[in-house]
């Protein structure tokens, strides 16, 4: 073996001897090589630079001849992309049959006597308004042997039902066909129109944003033809290959509750225009209502929305907040929200590319792409976490003396300017929104924990919602190795991380429903165009967050925030809808930068408290009125739209009705549903009576009624009703103690804040 | 009888792991594979309505191409395996191959099969493949065992005219007796180019290649000029509609004119896979040689240039693999295998684009048909199989 080893290398070494002469042959028989290689790249790339040539010189021209072979012989039959309907059937996105009207002149110009010319043009002058019939006639002339001109596009068949019926009937009507194609339509204009999206110019392809992108592949169809070919023995033959219809496509979404909530959250931005500045309402304001015990969204909603039949209108951009972009020294593309609302005349003066920029955060689904900081309505998270692992009990209770010192900063409760809550229970600490119980909560679990639980409840991750577009939020919270003390302090009571919208709801049916996160979606059903179901989407839950007994607790606490057990210092009471009892948690939100005095306030809860059947969540981003940290501004929207949509839903009032709120109802024309039968008002008692010989809350309120806070002490102004405090001259909500009602409060610019949050892209 | 299974499996086993833990090319490899995926692929969208009109299922063609491509991929791999110095071991051999692929596209006359007004198709029984396929591998195997055998003496007038003269025979048969003018001229090609890389002078083949220049432009300037009233050939007819195209889009120029229409109506970005419209009963057997065109409709400049790129890659991934290697036959093998597929996708692209005269050439790797797939992979596997040998002793 080793020997014909050697005996072949003395072989190749004689022959590579032999090569050696004058001249280093294998190298010249290498430059060949090159020669060879190199001359096959030249010839490839001009053949590439040729493909060029021919699509620049002659694109257009081919392009037509192979237009008019297609007109000839083969016709697109289109497909008709799928519907998408609501949970009732009714449609919110449908496709509409529209033609072009197609001028084939040689057809018409057959005969030199102009038998077929004159009487088309006729036809087309009388029966086709929309049509020009002299410039046709002018164009036909001009133009003898064009077979497809595009005379019109995309017009319904009520504009063309006239011609037809002449074209049946005179035979010398002839070279005018009519190109099938569907046009997107969105029957309720605006409703949904954030869910829904639209299909980019109207056409059936190319879903853009919401369901129409998410869904586009299951939407779409294939396009058939019909063409025609010679045969063998050279005779023409027709073929007919039918297009495959889009899926049809059923949501969640009920387009009632969507139509109420839209309703509200319109007539919010209608009352608080232009009110401390010029524009909308609030910059953004959102809304989502979701199947407590499925994770199926029943409504989502924002305002400003916009047109999908229209959607490059730009009427929709008057009165948001104008987005700039710029380039920033590293290089990346800044969007900037400035301070200026559209005008008109902005609209018409600012170059088109920024314009398109705006026109596309219009588009963007607020509910699932903007990040924000949520504020207080995280506290249920952070109170869930603590008792789920064990670091609190639930007995608890915590002194506030309006603000506590966390890492070398001063961090306040938004009872600061009273001088604290007192003495604060775990129930409190949600139903007062107390920020200094909550930090100390926060300390007993330690970052890692913290951290931990924020995963848990996926703040952080993707929900995985059946939308596009939803935003990332992996680098808009903190790890536990980056956490500094004050971190973990506003982390707890929500600010300084961001959340989406659908995070929020979602995580917070959770803590409701006995801690099954369940994944939010929009589509509960695919069928094919002749109604057989494609795929059945049935909820999902993905795991167990906390277990049932935390949940409960988690019930009893937010149901303080809102319910009379909650006493007088409750924060979320003005959520209630009349007849009903609810639970929830307000938020108010400082955004960045701190201290220009802007907020996001919101509102989480679920009805009905008894029987937990839907979440609720209403953020209003920096409302348009001289103080934005009103929590108000969120409950009232709550409150109007869980007055009409519990009702609407079946669900049965169980509180007793003031004279007031049956006034309110029959203004509203809602009828009283109150359930005097056994069943459901003793449920609710047995409820209340439950939660009155629970040792703990006993307890709590026991004790926390025997210290006073401060600002009970103080005077009350006879003018406003309020209690004033004698060194700061500030105004007290006489109840609660809060500088005007909510939890807001400011935070101090030194407290250090998560750089990310900045300008977060929610990409 | 001897060898049991349990051998067989043992020696693959061993070969598999030597094969993996060489300097063994993989990267040209991952770029065949993406060819041979894009061709099918495109093979499938082409053909899908021929196959709807003629055979009622769309994947008629795709389906056999897929099984031709496997086919083909295992001869590569038994190719990989086969030491290339069995094909160079006796003299005897090169001449036996060279009388097979002399012989064979003879065979058409007895056992011929007309398919598009040309008999180039042999049936034996079930199966039935263009014999030009085999002799263009049968003619790279011998003339590298051939140039390799009077090493330096190709250096001579009188060798490179012996050399030449190997060609005509084999080229003049396969135009003579199957009519395929375009397998005559590559398999010239692969040979001329052999030879020139095998040679160690420059200054002959200047001569020759200016020779060459001024005989291609004379025919040019005849047919541009020539009269097509009486009785012209069906080759001058076609280089004359190459000069002049869209003058005769009915008669002999109507596949190139609906190529360029293919090609214009695809413009930069393509009409979307599957949108070609050319396809449909404009371009005849759009999977075969006008698949180019398919490709430009539908995927535009932006797709074409993709399947340029890949090729190009793949000729340099085969280049370096020759650079490498020292054993004369084993160096010729690979820049015959080079050639042929350099010279094919040129050819087939500049028809295409009409950049020269019309002539049916199949795309490699792409195109529709078995025997251009089986035998170019198998070529393939020749190279492969080189690199395998060539860093095997490098390693020692």
């Amino acid at each position: 073996m080793a020997d014909r080893r050697n005996n072949r290398n003395r072989n190749i070494n004689k022959e590579e001897q032999s090569d050696r002469g004058r001249r280093p042959v294998r190298q010249i028989r290498q430059g060949k090589l090159n020669f060879v290689l190199g001359a096959f790249v030249v010839v490839l790339l001009v053949l590439a630079v040729r493909l060029i040539y021919i699509v620049n010189e002659h694109g257009t021209e081919y392009q037509k001849a192979v237009l008019q072979n297609q007109a000839y012989d083969s016709t697109i039959l289109p497909f008709r992309r799928g519907d998408i309907v609501d949970a009732n059937g009714t449609i919110l996105a449908t496709s509409e049959k529209v033609y072009n009207v197609i001028i084939d002149a040689s057809v018409m110009l057959t005969y030199d006597d102009d038998r077929y010319f004159e009487p088309t043009i006729r036809a087309i002058r009388e029966t086709l308004p929309s049509l020009d019939a002299d410039a046709i006639r002018y164009y036909v002339t001009q133009h003898e042997g064009e077979r497809y001109y595009i005379a019109a596009k995309r017009v319904g068949y009520s504009e063309i039902s006239a011609f037809l019926a002449v074209q049946a009937e005179n035979d010398y009507v002839k070279g005018v066909y009519f190109e099938e194609e569907y046009k997107r339509v969105y029957p309720n204009g605006s409703l949904a129109s954030t869910v829904l999206g639209f299909t980019r110019n109207n056409r059936s392809s190319e879903g853009q944003y919401g369901l129409e992108e998410y869904y586009d592949s299951y939407l779409t169809g294939t396009d058939g033809r019909q063409y025609g070919y010679q045969n063998d023995e050279d005779t023409l033959q027709r073929t007919v290959v039918a297009a495959e219809d889009g899926y049809t496509i059923h949501t969640t979404i009920d387009a009632n509750i969507q139509a109420i909530i839209e309703k509200y959250l319109k007539q919010f931005n209608d009352e608080h225009m232009n009110t401390a500045r010029q524009g909308n309402g609030a910059e953004n304001i959102g809304c989502i209502i979701q199947n407590v015990n499925t994770g199926e969204i029943l409504g989502m909603a924002q305002y400003p929305d916009y047109d999908p039949n229209d959607y490059k209108n730009t009427d929709r951009l008057l009165g948001t907040m104008l987005i700039e972009s710029y380039v920033n020294q590293a290089g990346y593309t800044i969007y900037k929200t400035t301070d200026t609302p559209i005008t008109q005349e902005i609209i018409n003066t600012i170059p088109e590319e920024q314009l398109n920029i705006n026109l596309s955060n219009l588009w963007k689904n607020y509910c699932i792409s903007n990040t924000y900081e949520p504020g207080s309505t995280a506290k249920p998270f952070t109170v869930a976490a603590a008792l789920e692992s064990g670091a609190i009990t639930g007995d608890e209770v915590y002194t506030c003396n309006g603000a506590l010192e966390v890492g070398g900063h001063r961090i306040k409760c938004h009872t600061y300017a009273s001088g604290g809550d007192g003495a604060v229970t775990v129930c409190d600490s949600i139903a007062w929104s107390c920020n200094v119980a909550l930090m100390k909560i926060g300390q007993a679990m330690g970052a890692d924990l913290f951290c931990d639980f924020q995963s848990t409840f996926n703040f952080g991750l993707k929900t995985n919602i059946d939308l596009a577009g939803e935003a990332r939020t992996a680098s808009l919270i903190y790890t536990a190795d980056e956490m500094v003390p004050s971190d973990l302090a506003t982390n707890t009571f929500g600010q300084n991380f961001n959340v989406t919208m659908i995070q929020m709801i979602t995580g917070f049916s959770a803590l409701i429903n006995g801690g099954y996160y369940y994944e939010p979606h929009m589509v509960s059903k695919i069928t094919n165009s002749n109604g057989a179901t494609i795929e059945n989407i049935e909820p999902r839950v993905l795991k167990q967050v906390i277990s049932e007994s935390t949940s409960e607790k988690l019930r009893q606490y937010t149901r303080a925030t809102v319910m009379e057990e909650g006493g007088s210092r409750r924060t979320g009471r003005t959520a209630r809808p009349a007849g009903y009892a609810i639970g929830g948690k307000t938020g108010t939100a400082e955004t960045l930068p701190r201290g220009n005095g802007e907020y996001v306030v919101s509102f989480m809860g679920y009805a009905p408290a008894d029987n937990p059947q839907i979440a609720i969540y209403v953020v209003v981003d920096r409302a348009n009125a001289p103080r934005q940290d009103d929590a108000k501004f969120a409950t009232g929207i709550v409150r109007n739209v869980l007055t009409e949509v519990l009702p609407y839903m079946g669900i049965y009032m169980t509180e007793e009705l003031s004279a007031a709120e049956i006034k309110e109802l029959e203004e509203k024309q809602l009828a009283v549903t109150l359930d005097q039968g056994a069943g459901s008002s003793s449920s609710s008692s047995s409820e209340n009576s439950d939660y009155i010989t629970d040792g703990t809350i006993i307890d709590g309120t026991g004790e926390s009624a025997n210290i006073y806070p401060v600002w009970m002490t103080w005077p009350v102004d006879p003018n406003t009703g309020y209690r004033q405090n004698p060194t700061t001259g500030e105004y007290i909500d006489g109840f609660t103690g809060e500088p005007i009602s909510g939890d807001s409060y400011t935070m101090d610019e030194d407290i250090p804040i998560n750089p990310n949050l900045e300008y977060p892209t929610g990409e | 009888m001897a060898i049991g299974t349990a051998e067989i499996k043992q020696f693959t086993k061993k070969q598999v792991r030597r094969v993996v833990s060489s300097g063994f090319d993989f990267n040209l490899l991952f770029i065949l594979a993406t060819i041979l995926g894009f061709g099918l692929i495109m093979v499938y969208s082409a053909s899908s309505y021929v196959a709807i009109r003629d055979f009622d299922a769309r994947d008629y063609f795709f389906k056999k191409q897929l099984i031709w491509d496997l086919i083909g991929l295992v001869a590569m791999t038994i190719m990989i395996f086969i030491p290339y110095k069995l094909f160079n071991a006796w003299n005897i051999e090169r001449w036996i191959m060279y009388i097979a692929a002399v012989v064979l596209p003879l065979l058409v006359i007895p056992f011929g099969k007309a398919s598009h007004n040309a008999t180039r198709w042999v049936e034996l029984g079930p199966i039935s493949f263009q014999p030009a396929e085999i002799s263009k591998i049968l003619m790279i195997i011998f003339f590298a065992s051939w140039l390799a055998g009077i090493k330096e003496k190709i250096n001579t007038w009188k060798y490179i005219g012996i050399s030449v003269g190997f060609i005509l025979p084999v080229s003049g048969i396969i135009y003579g007796v199957t009519d395929n003018l375009s397998s005559a001229l590559i398999i010239a090609m692969i040979c001329i180019l052999m030879i020139f890389v095998a040679s160690n002078d420059i200054k002959k083949y200047v001569v020759i290649g200016a020779g060459l220049a001024v005989l291609v432009a004379i025919v040019i300037i005849v047919v541009y000029n020539a009269d097509l009233s009486d009785g012209a050939s069906f080759r001058v007819g076609r280089i004359y509609t190459w000069l002049h195209p869209g003058t005769a889009a009915d008669t002999t120029g109507h596949q190139t004119i609906q190529a360029l229409y293919a090609i214009g109506n695809g413009g930069i970005m393509g009409k979307g896979l599957g949108q070609s419209v050319q396809k449909i009963s404009a371009l005849p057997e759009p999977q075969n040689d006008m698949i180019f065109a398919v490709i430009c409709e539908e995927l535009g400049v932006v797709g074409a240039m993709a399947l340029i790129v890949m090729y190009a890659l793949l000729l340099y991934r085969i280049y370096s693999i020759a650079r490498e290697t020292k054993n004369r036959f084993a160096f010729m093998l690979v820049v015959g295998v080079m050639c042929h597929i350099g010279v094919q996708a040129i050819l087939n692209i500049a028809v295409a684009t009409n950049s020269m005269p019309n002539t049916g050439v199949s795309l490699p790797f792409v195109s529709y048909g078995g025997s251009s797939a089986v035998f170019l992979l198998a070529e393939v596997g020749m190279v492969l199989c080189v690199n395998r040998i060539n860093s095997r002793e490098a390693k020692k």
